[in-house]
């Protein structure tokens, strides 16, 4: 058990902690818009993941001076920021179907409390067993 | 606490929930018509409610304890990943060597994330791009308000808030984006046709182009905004973007093997091949589509 690298990566183990929040938001809590909230507090744990492996020790960004064409002396990783890019558009689009969803559940429902809507539904059920 | 703060303390909540406006001192009354759904006392508590409730409970405790072991494992595996910013790490190999110190060469551009994803991982661009308008497309079909997908007390709702947003148009807002938004758009296009010499590129300039479009829609009204643009412009706009950044990277993808003639001298504006019309195009596409997101959520329609 290597914790002295648990302490170094700190980044990471705090990337891995706020992951787990989120994804306990979208399992617990009743509140559509709060899932939303756990599903985009998650995904950004992971773009913290990423930026923090792709540091290098003293380097800089990847980018050169447009008038000499010099590069930094050291530069950090540029892999995984183009692959992050990728996933800061996945979020927002999850986002705003998510919350599409959402809207027309509320408009249909009157509420955003998952439990409130799933008891609307099995009241629809019975009635309809009724008649 | 006195009652007078109180008073005020309740307010401040009833303006957070929406039902109380400052400046009409007094209450708005929420439009009628909605249901207010208070449905947890009438669930009729039978055996199989009992049961439900219970199943769902006993899943909550799953759902930690097995939230909690996948952290755990997580974190062990934290342990074992290389240390942070060490340079000795398997990650920084030949293929990071390659991007930094033959990407100039290759693509042109000086900022080597933007030649990255535009020229070595182009396809993956135009991935996100297509991902960015299949969830405006999703949304248009979800919220658009037509003749199909019609609800009366939204309507009235929507109707009311336009009522009071026309009654109560802030000046200073007004005045301030008259000065704000055209200094938006210019930065917009800078960041854009920039985006291979500079931090920025498409998407982060398409994000301030649609909050330029959002803050003016915002002062000036959606009347105003609708007489600059129709509202299938912009879908028009952001299928034409699409279809032409397809076109593009399917050139690039013809000269994959030999990156090697980018035109131009390095650091000019023109430069670097294709990348500078597609972080034009990626960024039209994304403003666009982030201002289709703000009208269709705000008012169902565009």
């Amino acid at each position: 058990m290597n914790f002295q690298a648990l302490l170094i990566n700190y980044h990471e183990a705090a990337a891995v902690i706020v992951f787990c929040i989120g994804f306990m938001t979208l399992m617990l809590h009743p509140n559509l818009i709060k899932k939303v909230i756990g599903v985009n507090l998650s995904s950004s744990s992971m773009f913290l993941f990423f930026g923090s492996r792709g540091y290098i020790e003293g380097g800089e960004a990847t980018i050169l001076d447009p008038v000499t064409l010099e590069a930094p002396a050291v530069m950090v990783n540029l892999i995984p920021t183009g692959l992050i890019l990728t996933g800061i558009v996945v979020s927002v689009s999850i986002t705003a179907f998510f919350l599409a969803i959402t809207l027309r559940i509320y408009n249909r429902y009157g509420s955003m409390d998952l439990d409130e809507i799933l008891g609307l539904i099995n009241i629809n059920k019975n009635k309809r067993f009724q008649q | 606490m006195t009652e007078t703060e109180n008073k005020q303390s309740n307010k401040l909540i009833d303006w957070i929930n929406g039902d109380y406006a400052p400046a009409e001192s007094g209450m708005i009354t929420a439009p009628e018509g909605r249901p207010r759904a208070r449905v947890k006392n009438r669930v009729p508590v039978d055996d199989g409610a009992v049961k439900i409730i219970r199943m769902r409970r006993l899943g909550r405790y799953l759902a930690v304890v097995g939230t909690l072991l996948m952290m755990i494992v997580m974190l062990l595996v934290v342990m074992e990943l290389p240390l942070f910013g060490d340079a000795s790490s398997p990650v920084v190999n030949e293929v990071l060597d390659r991007y930094l110190y033959a990407g100039l060469e290759e693509t042109g551009a000086t900022n080597l994330v933007g030649g990255l994803i535009l020229n070595y991982r182009g396809f993956d661009t135009f991935g996100e791009s297509t991902v960015l308008f299949i969830a405006m497309t999703a949304v248009l079909l979800l919220l658009k308000n037509d003749r199909k997908n019609f609800c009366l007390p939204v309507e009235k709702e929507l109707l009311a808030d336009e009522a009071v947003n026309g009654k109560y148009s802030s000046i200073i807002l007004s005045r301030n984006a008259c000065v704000v938004v055209p200094f938006l758009l210019v930065f917009a296009l800078y960041v854009m046709f920039n985006g291979h010499l500079s931090p920025g590129g498409g998407f982060s300039g398409g994000a301030i182009l649609g909050g330029a479009l959002i803050l003016s829609e915002v002062a000036f009204g959606s009347q105003t905004m609708r007489k600059l643009f129709r509202g299938h412009i912009y879908h028009i706009i952001a299928v034409c973007s699409t279809l032409i950044t397809c076109v593009e990277i399917r050139v690039i993808a013809a000269h994959l093997g030999d990156h090697g003639h980018p035109f131009g001298a390095y650091g000019n504006i023109i430069s670097a091949g294709f990348i500078m019309p597609l972080n034009v195009l990626v960024g039209i596409e994304v403003g666009c589509i982030m201002y289709s997101f703000y009208s269709l959520f705000s008012r169902g329609d565009i």
